[in-house]
């Protein structure tokens, strides 16, 4: 296990609205297909039989990976359209079927979303970890962010270097979180942004949140 | 586990009409911030990846249906889970609970759902598959091509212009059919003589130049202008998808092959927009890492093999199917 820096080089526009993208979580998400384990039962499963290829902290709380980072560059609002099914209604319903447009079910939604192009066309993370394994499971994860299904974080390659470790690598900088940690970490500032969060994946997760020290949200 | 990626070269048998706004009575077409090769940032015309996903999903579906010999008898919410993923419902057992077995049967009889994903009764199925945006070809994108398409382009002899030769500008007309006298003769009598008092009072209007009047009384002849994609744009377009068994695979290739025997996409399709057809496909083995693109020879939407797993799978589960379609909470 080496400190390492990981960077994903993105071609297309990407939606991060608001939380972390994780380097541990994304590294379980691919252990977890490769053990034939679909995500959407991860709750049912005690989080800590994902075993990924990154240092834990001494506490054994949390993976020593950061959340990433980036600026953003330019910046776009774009929609999420979900039309009625109502041409498919009348070639394939049953005579009974009452298509309501203006309400329920069937009603078409326009949403509004947030994309954008990030600085360099890069995130970094910062771990400690194996890198070979890391790039191995990396090279399964084509897109990031939200919205990921219809092409957007779509990562163009991804680059895993060793890096210098400074003090409080690869969790802190200056006394500031770079992914959640527990308010009670040593070092940390005393203006840290707190919130309620995970401290490991999966971070979505309702059960396990508890009062997190958090990087500033982004927007 | 296997990952896939394929990507198109897709050409425009007809114009795209795919619009993003209306302004006025103009139609505007979809377009992005795109980051251009001196780093700047220009908005260009693609078709989003939502709507190729979805003509995706329909596609499959029809052949599901036909598959499964199943006619037009669906529940509305066996329609909303077929062709437009379905919703969030809250109903169904179990409340919150995650039911395993209940999941297998659903991606058993309907192994679509593994591939797209969609939501049954109070549950989100994530799907295995990125589908990118329909990139249009042109000299602003043609550094994010991978080498293989702009070898094939070069090989093609294809001259590459700026987007801009790529859009234009037309102009349609609603007629109004009362201004035909020989469809007057169709109206009844007292219909009739009611037009043609509106006919003098807008007479009149134009005479006195009295827009009230004129506003009132005029026809419902509409004029509306709409940008396009011309017809015989190329677009670079691909998909990726991690799967997890070999029906999985096949599913996704029947999507593929079943939208593309016969792809269109856009507004407008009743009139003559939305054709595409593909010039040529790219199976990228590869992992994103170590950057390797090798594509196979020969296009995989002629393979003969796509599809005998899923039809085969579908035909014999037909009964179950149908009763599961019926009522499905989607």
């Amino acid at each position: 296990m080496t400190p390492l820096r990981v960077q994903a080089r993105i071609r297309s526009a990407i939606s991060l609205p608001g939380s972390l993208l994780m380097l541990d979580s994304l590294l379980a998400s691919v252990v977890a297909k490769e053990q034939g384990l679909d995500t959407s039962f991860v709750a049912t499963l005690q989080p800590t039989e994902i075993v990924i290829p990154v240092a834990k902290s001494e506490c054994g709380r949390y993976h020593l990976a950061s959340a990433a980072e980036y600026e953003w560059e330019e910046r776009e609002s774009t929609w999420v359209n979900k039309p009625s099914p109502v041409a498919a209604a009348q070639l394939w319903a049953n005579d009974k079927v009452r298509m309501e447009q203006s309400s329920g079910l069937s009603k078409p939604w326009r949403l509004p979303i947030a994309t954008g192009w990030v600085k360099g066309d890069l995130l970094t993370w910062y771990c400690i970890g194996d890198a070979a394994e890391i790039e191995r499971l990396l090279s399964y994860v084509t897109h990031l962010g939200k919205r990921a299904a219809v092409g957007k974080g779509e990562v163009a390659e991804w680059a895993v270097d060793s890096c210098e470790a400074w003090a409080g690598y690869p969790v802190l900088r200056g006394g500031y979180p770079l992914r959640p940690l527990p308010t009670d970490t040593p070092e940390l500032a005393e203006d840290v942004y707190i919130a309620d969060g995970r401290l490991t994946y999966p971070y979505w997760m309702q059960e396990g949140r508890d009062w997190v020290a958090l990087p500033e949200p982004k927007w | 586990m296997k990952q896939i990626k394929y990507g198109f070269i897709l050409e425009a048998t007809q114009p795209i009409a795919h619009h993003s706004e209306t302004q006025g009575n103009t139609a505007l077409i979809q377009r992005a911030k795109v980051r251009l090769k001196d780093g700047t940032f220009g908005r260009l015309p693609y078709v989003t990846g939502d709507a190729m996903r979805h003509q995706m999903r329909e596609a499959i579906a029809l052949a599901y249906l036909n598959a499964a010999d199943i006619g037009p008898s669906l529940s509305e919410g066996a329609l909303r889970l077929l062709f437009a993923g379905g919703m969030l419902t809250g109903r169904g057992s179990g409340g919150d609970v995650v039911k395993i077995d209940d999941y297998n049967k659903m991606v058993k009889l309907f192994p679509q759902i593994s591939i797209f994903g969609g939501c049954v009764g109070n549950r989100c199925v994530p799907g295995k598959l990125q589908v990118s945006h329909a990139q249009l070809i042109c000299k602003e994108t043609m550094h994010y091509l991978p080498s293989e398409v702009v070898g094939w382009l070069g090989d093609q002899q294809q001259a590459i212009e700026t987007h801009r030769a790529y859009v234009e500008e037309t102009q349609r007309v609603r007629m109004d059919p009362t201004l035909n006298p020989a469809n007057r003769l169709l109206m009844s009598e007292p219909a009739r003589a009611q037009l043609e008092a509106r006919l003098k009072i807008s007479e009149a209007a134009h005479e006195t130049d009295d827009p009230i009047a004129r506003e009132e009384s005029k026809s419902s002849m509409m004029p509306r202008s709409f940008e396009r994609i011309i017809q015989g744009s190329l677009f670079f377009w691909k998909l990726s998808a991690m799967v997890q068994s070999e029906l999985d695979e096949d599913t996704l290739n029947v999507a593929v092959a079943t939208f593309l025997a016969n792809a269109s996409v856009g507004g407008k399709r009743g009139s003559g927009h939305g054709g595409l057809r593909c010039l040529k496909a790219f199976d990228f083995r590869w992992t994103i890492a170590r950057q390797e693109a090798v594509p196979l020879p020969g296009d995989m939407v002629v393979r003969t093999e796509v599809g005998s797993l899923f039809f085969r799978h579908v035909a014999e589960r037909k009964d179950e199917i149908k009763t599961w379609l019926s009522d499905v909470n989607a």
